[in-house]
């Protein structure tokens, strides 16, 4: 798991590249996400356009990225998703926790409307 | 007479040379034979720091371990002292240290205090002089050999330097094999402890499948690891009714194992007594959140069938929807929603149920299977496992036989490379009449 960070409007935006499958990334992820909240910057972006695979434990590391914004007054949104992806999150029915777009546009609109 | 006094001399200071080299040639054989015979690491680097101190005549040594990997290198220091003398003992510093790790060549200090290249350095007084030698190995700095306070308010000299050197350089590959032997030892140890737990873990799922008179009931787990995170489990609560249930922890290894058991555990103490799927899954979800980590989490789908009726009352927690195959060669998933176990605090769960008919099979499985990797990276996926559960004909009933036939399929698309994550499927089949 690869990922770049861009900062788009008032979100944070985390270009995600290759495979989410937890392992020693998931610490990097923490890390990256503790010091947003530390600069208050609490508006995420999880942009899942270039992931080739996911499994349990990458829906994990999604999982306490949420949590950990969650708990500090922000959010993290999901854009991209492919088909699969979308799939997993159904299954597991985590789509009623994580508030899905088919955009990055449509998830960084969504922080400007809330 | 000058010419004979010369050549006296002469042969005096050769034989002088000659006796300080048959020497060192004797405390180098003396301390190949001391060490040549152990693995013991502590024994052969008392062997080396002992000899050491009576070829230089120095007060005391130690050698100090040094792990040029770890993020911290001297940190992770051993160290050894032998003291021929009754000062308290002495170690290198975090300057010496540091200069040593990057020359990696033998250090001679005579008059610590006016020393310039440890100029900022504080020493202690009863440093008189020092002299260290690197130990490497295949050009790796393994540890320093360190010698303090020539004897007699002497200094050390090059001849001192040299033989350190040498014995520094003859110790390298001893102490590196001891080091690599332990660690081998180390390695064996956790592998024994892994291997006890697999035995461990095997004996917690089902044995053999059971007895039934109108249904067939079997399962099966391949775990990636020597522990796994899969889980399947099946148990007759009554005359009538029979618990199903299979689970995937995310994540693999001995962490997501642990959760198994853990799980394992919550359910077997829920199921007697709980005749409701969602509740059992709604009480195991309050236990798990309290006892893991947020991104450790685990999907579970649960059935209690009642082989009388035939209904299955089933609730899900995230997990893979399982499939249903019927006697007219149709097939269909048995939609359920519920969040996985262990995130959020007091999820509600749904039941949902169906009736088993003759000749129905329910297979329930893992993420494991449809995830089976082919060596270009493409998935199993739904669609084979679908064509694979159709094609089973009559060996659906079987379910030790379906399960054969859909592992198969799935290690002839991975081209039977190692499994990349557990596998796991149970079969409940309603026999044909």
């Amino acid at each position: 798991m690869r990922y770049q960070i861009n900062e788009k409007y008032n979100c944070v935006v985390f270009e995600i590249k290759g495979k989410i499958m937890g392992g020693p990334d998931a610490e990097v992820f923490r890390n990256d996400l503790q010091k947003l909240i530390d600069e208050d910057k609490k508006n995420v972006v999880i942009d899942l356009g270039k992931v080739n695979f996911m499994n349990s434990s990458g829906i994990g590391i999604l999982i306490g990225g949420y949590k950990t914004m969650r708990a500090n007054g922000g959010d993290i949104k999901l854009c991209n998703a492919d088909k699969r992806i979308t799939s997993l999150l159904m299954v597991s029915h985590l789509n009623t926790v994580f508030d899905t777009h088919p955009s990055l546009d449509s998830a960084v609109k969504a922080y400007e409307i809330t | 007479m000058n010419d004979f006094e010369q050549k006296y001399r002469q042969i005096a200071s050769e034989n002088k040379r000659l006796k300080k080299a048959v020497g060192e040639l004797s405390i180098l054989n003396d301390l190949a034979i001391a060490i040549s015979g152990s693995l013991d690491s502590e024994k052969i680097v008392r062997a080396i720091i002992s000899r050491s101190i009576r070829a230089i005549d120095a007060e005391q040594g130690d050698i100090t371990m040094v792990d040029e990997e770890k993020e911290i290198p001297t940190r992770t220091l051993v160290r050894s002292m032998i003291s021929t003398s009754i000062h308290s003992p002495l170690h290198l510093n975090q300057n010496l240290l540091g200069w040593m790790q990057i020359n990696k060549k033998p250090l001679l200090i005579n008059e610590p205090g006016n020393d310039e290249r440890f100029r900022n350095v504080k020493w202690d007084e009863s440093v008189r002089s020092l002299l260290c030698a690197p130990i490497l190995a295949k050009s790796k700095l393994i540890g320093i050999l360190t010698v303090y306070n020539k004897k007699g308010d002497g200094q050390f000299d090059e001849s001192d330097q040299r033989l350190l050197s040498i014995i520094a350089a003859q110790s390298a590959q001893v102490i590196e094999n001891a080091r690599l032997y332990q660690e081998e030892q180390a390695y064996h140890e956790t592998r024994r402890e892994m291997e006890l737990a697999s035995g461990i873990q095997r004996k917690m799922l089902p044995s053999s499948p059971p007895e039934m008179d109108d249904y067939a009931l079997d399962g099966r787990n391949l775990t990636a690891q020597s522990v796994g995170g899969d889980y399947y489990d099946y148990l007759q609560l009554d005359d009538e009714h029979w618990m199903i249930c299979l689970g995937d922890i995310s994540g693999k290894g001995m962490s997501a194992a642990l959760l198994m058991s853990n799980l394992q555990a919550i359910l077997r103490g829920q199921v007697l007594h709980v005749s409701s799927p969602s509740e059992i899954l709604r009480n195991a979800n309050i236990q798990l959140f309290r006892s893991t980590h947020a991104e450790k989490f685990a999907t579970l789908f649960l059935g209690i069938i009642n082989i009388r009726t035939n209904t299955l009352r089933f609730s899900s927690a995230g997990h893979e929807y399982p499939y249903l195959i019927s006697s007219d060669d149709t097939l269909r998933q048995l939609i359920a929603n519920g969040l996985p176990l262990g995130i959020f605090d007091g999820c509600e769960y749904e039941d949902d149920s169906i009736e088993l008919k003759s000749g129905d099979t329910l297979f329930v499985y893992s993420d494991g299977v449809t995830e089976s990797m082919s060596p270009a990276e493409e998935e199993f996926g739904k669609e084979n496992l679908e064509k694979g559960l159709l094609a089973a004909g009559a060996d659906r009933c079987i379910p030790a036989k379906l399960i054969d036939r859909i592992f198969n399929a799935c290690f002839a698309h991975s081209g039977n490379q190692v499994l990349s994550d557990d596998m796991t499927a149970l079969v409940l089949a309603r026999k044909p009449t």
